[in-house]
């Protein structure tokens, strides 16, 4: 039974040889423990939006008997939802209760499912998730001003449609009020959730991709004045004998003005004042698609653009090669062209603000008690054209807007053109897009006959923005 | 150990310029060896600053009250620290041990705060147990010559049938865990179960000591009185949780150092099915006996049976499904499991503190919700690190004394294996068993155990680098 020096030796190598078994083994557990944690509590959330919905769902079932919503303000500090108590959620009053309905949104959690919509959806991590030492979630401190906001909702009357506002110098969004085709209740929030009205569901202005109408020859003009000046044009480029009607070479369909108008010798100015399509439509072919599309793509046409916590706006075009009556019906804002309305905004942002786009934002900042947790910084999103082009189509947008009523006297320095878009279904999508000194808009009517509807809605919207800056 | 090698290699080649070359290099390595060592000092005290400051965003009275545990944390790792290094000891294993000390300790005041344990955590408890491990780790030395008489392990058997015995007679529960396993001295309650692993660990260190030299029948003969001795003790008691530690270091005590044949290998085999059939039995038994218990018509066999079965199948069938019973017998490990989701990186944001027993079994998920699945990875790290450093012992010990290679490799097992299921456990991962995780967890006489044995390893460790260096010299 005894083991001699060498069984002894080969004993405890033997044993020496098991604890690296051991050893090896304890390697491989840890490795393992920690791939499954950090795969399916770390990894799994940050990349699958099924598991961040699981995560969130276990987290506000967890708390919601004691969470208390963060506040969240306008850009002066003025409450739009607050007031929040354990368990209930924070409270907008009239008229910031319907005003910014569509903005908010909701965050909820019904049958083991979240329903997240817009900021109050987005911003859940801080609002509801982020809590101080007496369970409150994050204040966020929106870029809009409540008058302003309140206005716009106001100036849409119940009509389905949205006006968008935006800083000129910043690309702070001032008011983004929408209606749909009901009135959301941001303190009922199943009046918007479990509603099954068509068309209820999303935000105008974010959502709505239809055709620019003739807002797009804003973006023509743009291109044709870049055209000049890389080539060396002079101003005859311009100009253009208008029958009423215009058949592309090659096309079978003719293009004609509103109400079939002729209207003689024109030139750029005349044309947008009157919006002539004949004429866009023969400019659009003369400066080309290359030129046309590389123009649209400056301003953003075509590629997505973040607003952060919002949502991302999307937009398309088409022009196919050789196809004049493509690129025809594109440049007088019709064709396959398709833009949301904040995105025109932007465009009128970027003319006001000597071309440089600024990236949009809705969130200021976000604070946990006193302990920032965001701060927006300003930055620009990308430069669309000249400087002096964008001097050139000022002059040419301001006398637009005073052929609209927004004369100087009354309402300062306005710059605008209106769009009538013909959309699937034979509706009749309406637009009119400029800017003052200080801020750009874009109003947007769904169903509406016709751009001059706009007018007076307009007029009241340049006052309020007026005075707002003038107040401050 | 330098100047020998300097000297060997001078004499043999006669060369001064090589000489002077090699002085130089070692000159070069012992600065390198220096800094390595000391940093192994320097980053607990770093992490124990770190921790105030942690601890300072969590809860600002935790972290004041983490000042004041904050001194003994930093002599200790100083000077402990600056012993073991002077002595050549492991360095890793001792950076390993004072951090976890130092999480643990954070941890602690941070329950106290924002959950509703049953009782404050002491700094004064922490103190005396790095005392008592000091005073354990000193006499261990004279200890260890006994161990080498054949009686000792006897002597274990005897000790560890008598800790049953008394906690039979006279163990409480004072923290209403279900179990007989403290005994209360004076003011002071012990965790009697505890000394039962020490015991064991001299058990297995007397039963392979080379000068006991026990054959392989008698090996498995008195191992397996023990292994019953224990488990019959730990039913009595209802303190099943330790002995699912004994258990695993039982077999694997026998599968390492156990001499390679076919006994041991059915022995193995009988223990892994006779293990399957009592749980497989459990469950059968449960089925049978669970529509009288509905009834309320048990007999008195079936009444004495009933909580065991009913605790074995509450523990499989909660890690089945954890939402079986998420009020009842599921509630603790669901809340876990919501802690775990929440944690994120860097600990949960929604002031969730609904986690029971946050203080003990549930301590490695109390930390998680607290400081993120950062800190969650980095203590299996460290735990990882103590294995290894251990089990490295261990394997070096095999060489020299097969007694002191069982006890390198039991306490290694007893710290590691003992935290490494009760982490899987509160995650739901394995069948929950309520234990203390080693550093961790609150618990005076299981924090005294855990230094114990750390000390031990951390000892063992600075006795081989010496006698290493002589065994170079003598070369």
């Amino acid at each position: 039974m005894w083991m001699n020096n060498d069984e002894h030796h080969q004993m405890n190598k033997l044993s020496r040889q098991r604890i690296r078994i051991v050893e090896v083994c304890s390697i491989v557990c840890c490795l393992l423990f920690v791939g499954f944690f950090s795969g399916k509590y770390l990894i799994s959330p940050a990349f699958s939006s099924q598991k961040q919905g699981t995560k969130n769902t276990i987290t506000y079932n967890a708390i919601q008997n004691y969470v208390v919503e963060g506040d969240i303000l306008d850009r002066n500090g003025s409450a739009i939802m607050a007031n929040a108590s354990e368990g209930s959620s924070a409270y907008a009053n009239y008229p910031e209760n319907e005003s910014y309905a569509y903005l908010l949104g909701y965050y909820s959690v019904n049958s083991g499912k979240e329903n997240t919509y817009g900021l109050r959806g987005n911003l859940k991590n801080y609002s509801l998730f982020h809590l101080d030492s007496s369970n409150k979630g994050a204040t966020v401190q929106l870029t809009t001003d409540n008058t302003l906001q309140d206005t716009a909702y106001d100036l849409l009357n119940g009509q389905e449609g949205s006006i968008t506002v935006i800083d000129n110098q910043t690309g702070a969004m001032l008011a983004l009020a929408s209606h749909s085709t009901i009135t959301y209740d941001v303190n009922d929030i199943n009046s918007l959730l479990l509603s099954d009205v068509e068309g209820s569901q999303y935000r105008r202005g974010t959502f709505e991709n239809d055709p620019p109408g003739s807002t797009f020859k804003i973006i023509t003009a743009a291109s044709a004045l870049e055209k000049q000046k890389q080539d060396g044009f002079d101003d005859s480029f311009f100009n253009y004998y208008d029958t009423g009607t215009y058949l592309p070479e090659g096309s079978d369909w003719t293009i004609t003005n509103y109400q079939s108008t002729a209207y003689g010798d024109v030139d750029l100015e005349t044309a947008m004042n009157k919006s002539i399509n004949c004429y866009f439509a023969d400019l659009g072919i003369r400066i080309g698609s290359e030129q046309l599309t590389s123009t649209m793509r400056e301003f953003l046409i075509g590629k997505d653009i973040e607003i952060p916590f919002l949502t991302t706006l999307h937009s398309s075009y088409q022009i196919s090669e050789n196809a004049n009556d493509e690129l025809a019906q594109t440049s007088f804002g019709q064709g396959n062209t398709q833009i949301t309305p904040v995105h025109l905004a932007m465009i009128a942002q970027a003319i006001a603000n000597d071309g440089i786009m600024m990236k949009p934002y809705v969130v200021s900042s976000i604070y946990s008690g006193s302990t920032p947790l965001y701060k927006h910084l300003n930055g620009k999103l990308t430069k669309t054209t000249d400087a002096d082009i964008c001097d050139k189509l000022k002059n040419i947008l301001h006398t637009t807007a005073e052929g609209y009523g927004l004369d100087e006297y009354s309402y300062g320095m306005v710059y605008a053109k209106t769009g009538t878009a013909e959309c699937a279904n034979d509706r009749i999508h309406t637009y009119m897009v400029g800017f003052t000194e200080n801020a750009s808009f874009c109003i947007s009517l769904n169903n509406s006959d016709h751009s001059y509807n706009l007018y007076p809605i307009a007029q009241r919207l340049v006052s309020t923005i007026n005075a707002v800056y003038n107040n401050n | 150990m330098e100047r020998a090698i300097i000297l060997e290699h001078s004499g043999r080649n006669d060369n001064l310029l090589s000489m002077k070359i090699f002085v130089k290099d070692d000159r070069e390595q012992d600065s390198e060896e220096e800094t390595s060592g000391t940093r192994y000092i320097i980053i607990p005290i770093l992490i124990q600053l770190l921790m105030a400051l942690l601890l300072f965003l969590r809860s600002r009275t935790a972290a004041l009250n983490y000042l004041y545990a904050l001194i003994p944390l930093l002599f200790a790792t100083s000077f402990i620290g600056s012993y073991v290094y002077n002595r050549n000891g492991d360095m890793k294993l001792f950076s390993s041990a004072a951090i976890l000390t130092t999480v643990g300790t954070a941890l602690q005041l941070l329950i106290d705060q924002i959950y509703d344990p049953i009782t404050s955590f002491s700094t004064i408890k922490l103190i005396v147990s790095f005392v008592v491990a000091i005073i354990f780790v000193m006499f261990y030395t004279l200890f260890r010559k006994l161990l080498n008489k054949s009686m000792m392990v006897y002597v274990m058997m005897v000790i560890t049938a008598a800790i049953y015995t008394i906690l039979l007679i006279s163990g409480s529960d004072p923290n209403g865990y279900g179990t007989s396993a403290w005994i209360r001295i004076g003011g002071i309650t012990v965790q009697l179960t505890d000394f039962t692993k020490v015991a064991s660990i001299m058990f297995y260190s007397a039963l392979f000591s080379s000068k006991t030299s026990h054959d392989d029948n008698q090996i498995l003969v008195l191992s397996s009185i023990f292994f019953i001795i224990n488990f019959i003790g730990s039913l009595l008691i209802k303190e099943l949780g330790s002995f699912f530690i004994l258990y695993f270091l039982h077999l694997s005590i026998l599968y390492i150092f156990m001499n390679k044949g076919k006994k041991k290998k059915l022995y193995l085999l009988f223990i892994f099915f006779i293990t399957v059939g009592a749980l497989f039995l459990a469950f059968m038994l449960y089925k049978l006996i669970l529509p009288s218990h509905d009834a309320g018509t048990m007999n008195t066999v079936t009444k004495a049976l009933w909580p065991f079965l009913n605790k074995i199948h509450q523990r499989f069938s909660v890690t089945a499904n954890i939402n079986a019973d998420p009020y009842g017998a599921g509630y603790q490990l669901l809340q876990g499991k919501k802690a775990l989701w929440m944690a994120g990186w860097f600990g949960n944001t929604v002031n969730f503190h609904a986690i029971p027993v946050a203080e003990s079994d549930m301590a490695y998920i109390a930390l998680v919700n607290a400081f993120g699945h950062i800190f969650g990875f980095f203590v299996i790290f460290l735990f990882l690190r103590i294995m290894l450093s251990g089990s490295e012992l261990s394997r070096k010990k095999m060489k020299e004394e097969k007694q002191d290679a069982v006890v390198a490799y039991a306490s290694t097992i007893l710290i590691v294996m003992q935290a490494m299921i009760v982490i899987l456990g509160s995650c739901n991962i394995i069948p929950f068993t309520g234990l203390p995780i080693p550093f961790l967890s609150r618990g005076g006489t299981y924090l005294t155990l855990t230094f114990c044995l750390t000390g031990l390893l951390l000892h063992m460790s600075e006795e081989y680098e010496d006698e290493e260096e002589d065994e170079y010299v003598d070369e």
